[in-house]
């Protein structure tokens, strides 16, 4: 974790906490990531502005890496892992310079999957990659007609996956443009398969 | 005639020593290797005229007879007292330093890819390669593309190291004549800061790389490294004339690692009670007038132990320190 140093305040980032407490949430984790090619995108504002306080440094942070191993993934390194997920104020809150946000995931999604087309994950640490490497793959396919599905989950939601916890009800996954069913099935996680996707996905307001 | 020890016989010890047994002194080297020479010793060809760096350790060699050489004998500490000192259980009037230099350890790099992917090597494996006549990637293949990349290690802030090293660029161009005369269908693209071809001959030799060889020279500095599919590696550079980022793919990746001081330097160095600069190399009495006397009267420098030297700086340096 990182230190109280010079007199600065220590400052933790959310993700820093789970990989703190890694060991014992793999521990308790009722499925894993046996058998399963997963990479990591790490927000900006973690490594690359602190790389000195991230887990792993600037180059290589370990931080969801270090998660996808303790679940019993395996890492998959690619040419555009550190490329940028395209978000950026300046790119994705001017509609007319959209094209940038799709054109950086698609040169991420073409890299990882020329690199290990097995390869169908990418955790995240960041709101705006979590967002944004899912809803572009919405866009490149209605525009270009190329389907990626790279499932994009956040290290909270592939904790909550892990120990067990309802990916729809809990997790959060029926908002994501990337169905999560193909994902599901790979882990063995069960859901209710009765149901229509839709149904699935129905929002879980108050009763 | 005085009882000398040098410490570390690479080719400016070696270079003393002959000179000092000349003159009648009574010369004991003690080299931590098993043989002398130094990082010499070990290379291949060298720049400029690119002869086998064994003729020059063998010439260095043959004026030795009479000195006492000790190797396999590694000197952490040296004991003073009066004006004699005590090396090793050996007693001596001076000691002359010529601990050399420790190449840059590329891994602190990390964003090149040292040590994690597979077709990243030094400059030092390179020479290794080149001396065996293998030029290969680790999975056997004569690369199609090879790329030099200068200044790692040294004129970073990053690692702390300011100076530059002096001998990289034109080891860079040397190998890429190499590369290219032995495999002529291997491209080779050298990323450079500047080119620093100082030495009489260095110029010349940049020259004939880029029109007798077509050695690709690119002003630009490496951001990062990447492995694709086929272990190549993906290269993210600036070019730094046309101020664009680009990128490009080479087979094998060789960093031309910088000079570091030797790690023996350090414990001599307290032991003695010597100084050392900003960039961790003895620092000498007089720039100009006294660059191989330290601040402890008796003890001597010679060669890179006060920074980076060419092969016949080092031996001119080493040949004045025995002056």
């Amino acid at each position: 974790m990182p230190k109280v140093s010079g007199g600065r305040p220590s400052v933790v980032h959310a993700s820093d906490v789970i990989y703190a407490n890694i060991k014992k949430i793999a521990k308790k984790a009722k499925y894993s990531l046996d058998g399963i090619k997963a990479t990591d995108h790490l927000g900006c504002h973690y490594a690359k502005i602190f790389p000195d306080e991230s887990i792993g440094g600037g180059e290589f942070p370990q931080l969801l890496a270090g998660m996808i191993e303790a679940y019993g993934g395996e890492i998959v390194d690619y040419p555009e892992r550190r490329h940028c997920c395209g978000m950026g104020f300046r790119q994705c809150a001017f509609p007319e310079n959209r094209g940038y946000t799709a054109a950086c995931v698609y040169k991420k999604m073409k890299s990882l999957k020329k690199t290990d087309p097995d390869c169908k994950l990418i955790i995240t640490n960041c709101p705006g990659c979590g967002v944004f490497l899912d809803a572009e793959q919405g866009t490149i396919a209605q525009v270009m007609g190329e389907k990626f599905d790279v499932h994009i989950v956040d290290y909270a939601q592939l904790a909550g996956l892990m120990l067990g916890y309802d990916p729809f009800k809990d997790c959060g996954f029926n908002v994501k443009v990337v169905p999560i069913e193909p994902l599901l099935d790979k882990i063995g996680i069960e859901y209710d398969k009765s149901k229509t996707p839709e149904e699935r996905r129905r929002p879980f307001g108050p009763e | 005639m005085a009882n000398v020890t040098i410490i570390g016989g690479g080719v400016a010890g070696m270079a003393a020593a002959g000179v000092l047994n000349k003159r009648g002194h009574d010369v004991t080297i003690m080299e931590k290797e098993m043989q002398l020479g130094g990082h010499v010793g070990k290379w291949y060809k060298v720049f400029p005229d690119i002869v086998d760096a064994s003729e020059i350790v063998d010439e260095l060699k043959a004026d030795l007879n009479g000195v006492e050489v000790k190797t396999g004998t590694a000197v952490e500490s040296v004991t003073k007292s009066g004006g004699k000192f005590r090396v090793k259980g050996k007693d001596a009037d001076a000691v002359l330093i010529s601990t050399g230099f420790e190449p840059f350890d590329a891994t602190l790099k990390e964003e090149y890819g040292y040590g994690i992917y597979d077709n990243v090597i030094n400059s030092l494996e390179l020479d290794e390669m080149l001396k065996k006549g293998e030029l290969k990637t680790k999975d056997g293949k004569t690369p199609k593309s090879v790329g030099l990349v200068h200044c790692v290690g040294s004129r970073d802030e990053k690692v702390d190291n300011n100076y530059c090293s002096r001998v990289c660029c034109t080891n860079a161009i040397k190998s890429g004549i190499e590369i290219r005369e032995h495999y002529p269908g291997t491209n080779v693209f050298c990323f450079y800061m500047d080119v620093r071809a100082y030495g009489r001959g260095y110029e010349e030799l940049y020259r004939k790389s880029q029109e007798e060889f077509g050695v690709s020279f690119i002003r630009s500095r490496l951001s990062e490294s990447n492995e694709q599919a086929d272990k190549s590696l993906l290269l993210r550079v600036e070019d730094s004339l046309a101020g664009k980022p680009m990128k490009i793919s080479v087979d094998l990746l060789v960093l031309m690692v910088g000079m570091c001081p030797s790690v023996h330097a350090g414990s001599l160095k307290d032991s003695l009670g010597l100084e050392t600069g900003d960039d961790k190399f003895f620092t000498t009495k007089n720039k100009h007038s006294k660059n191989n006397e330290s601040n402890v009267k008796g003890v001597f420098y010679a060669g890179t132990a006060t920074g980076p030297k060419s092969i016949v700086e080092a031996i001119t340096d080493g040949r004045a320190a025995a002056a």
